[in-house]
């Protein structure tokens, strides 16, 4: 599988992960493999997985689940750190990374956080998908998209779809139609600070309302 | 107000127009630059403020503090963060349809696909 160069590594040296029973976080180094909750002791899948064949087993792990070309997942919920997808993918997910290569399906709902469609990979999904950014070199069809950050649309990519993002980018060779809503972030508040009192020289003249020289004057 | 056409090498708008702007060129709306009507370029760049529908042959960029509200149709696009846009987008061709596809990839025997000596002699 050909990933873009700019696909970053899932994590550098430690992460955090979150308890799938009682949600707390718990700090764990890159390359574990086993954890017990700190705060309930219950395990906390950190393996990764690889589905070659058609699968509905119940699957929550901070690790990486690869789906296989001949792959397709179709059970229950699905967690993972990073999901790759070169089957087909038809159950509800939740995922750090999305991945979705050549020749894939995604046909449901779930969420991620990054969504990186490779060329060939073919994503349709009903409903609202929200997202943190959303790299597309293949196609993705959905109703409505909701990024934080970039949405890019790179040659050979294709977006359809309603979408609201802080930027967008589409390539010359990509296509993409649907309405589009970026709005500015708001501009920070610089405070306005008074100049301090000691910097006025002592003997500096006060300024005295023109009605008051003038009556004084009178 | 009303229609100003450009045609080489390009337009930088300062000023606010009302109508519509057309170039041959580049046509850049710069910061302060405010545009209420159609602008039609090759490539468009926009700084300023832009109420109506683009159409570029080549790119549009919304850059800086650039605001468009508009429909807009071109071969790229970039809206740069801290830039607003809210409008109706066309981008680009649409890819070849899967169908299509498919049938370069499956080879029809040559008598399905070759049309009938009628259809020629017509």
């Amino acid at each position: 599988m050909n990933l873009p160069e700019s696909f970053p590594p899932l994590s550098s040296s430690a992460r955090d992960v979150c308890c799938f029973s009682c949600g707390a976080d718990n700090h764990v180094p890159v390359d574990a493999v086993t954890l017990h909750c700190t705060r309930c002791s219950k395990p906390i899948d950190l393996s990764d997985y690889s589905i070659d064949g058609m699968s509905n087993r119940k699957i929550q792990t901070y690790g990486e689940v690869t789906i296989g070309i001949r792959g397709k997942y179709a059970g229950s919920k699905l967690k993972a750190g990073r999901l790759i997808v070169l089957g087909a993918l038809e159950a509800q997910f939740e995922c750090d990374e999305l991945v979705v290569g050549k020749f894939a399906l995604v046909t449901s709902e779930g969420t991620a956080r990054a969504l990186y469609v490779l060329t060939g990979g073919k994503v349709k999904l009903p409903g609202t998908f929200r997202l943190a950014e959303a790299h597309i070199y293949g196609e993705l069809e959905v109703e409505a998209l909701k990024a934080e950050g970039i949405l890019a649309v790179y040659k050979g990519g294709s977006l359809v779809s309603d979408i609201e993002a802080s930027s967008v980018k589409v390539e010359r060779g990509a296509y993409f139609e649907g309405n589009i809503v970026v709005i500015p972030p708001p501009k920070p508040e610089i405070p306005v600070e008074a100049p301090p009192a000691a910097e006025l020289p002592a003997d500096e003249e006060k300024i005295v309302p023109a009605e008051e020289t003038l009556s004084g004057q009178a | 107000m009303g229609f100003l056409s450009y045609f080489y090498p390009g337009v930088d708008v300062t000023l606010m127009i009302r109508g519509e702007l057309a170039s041959k060129g580049a046509v850049k709306i710069l910061k302060g630059g405010t545009i209420i009507g159609s602008v039609i370029g090759h490539k468009i760049s926009i700084e300023g403020q832009v109420q109506g529908t683009l159409t570029s042959s080549e790119s549009l960029e919304i850059i800086s503090e650039g605001s468009v509200e508009g429909n807009a149709t071109a071969m790229s696009l970039l809206v740069e963060s801290g830039s607003a846009y809210r409008g109706r987008c066309r981008i680009g061709h649409p890819p070849a349809t899967p169908e299509r596809e498919n049938e370069e990839i499956d080879h029809a025997p040559e008598t399905k696909s070759t049309p009938s000596r009628w259809f020629w002699q017509k």
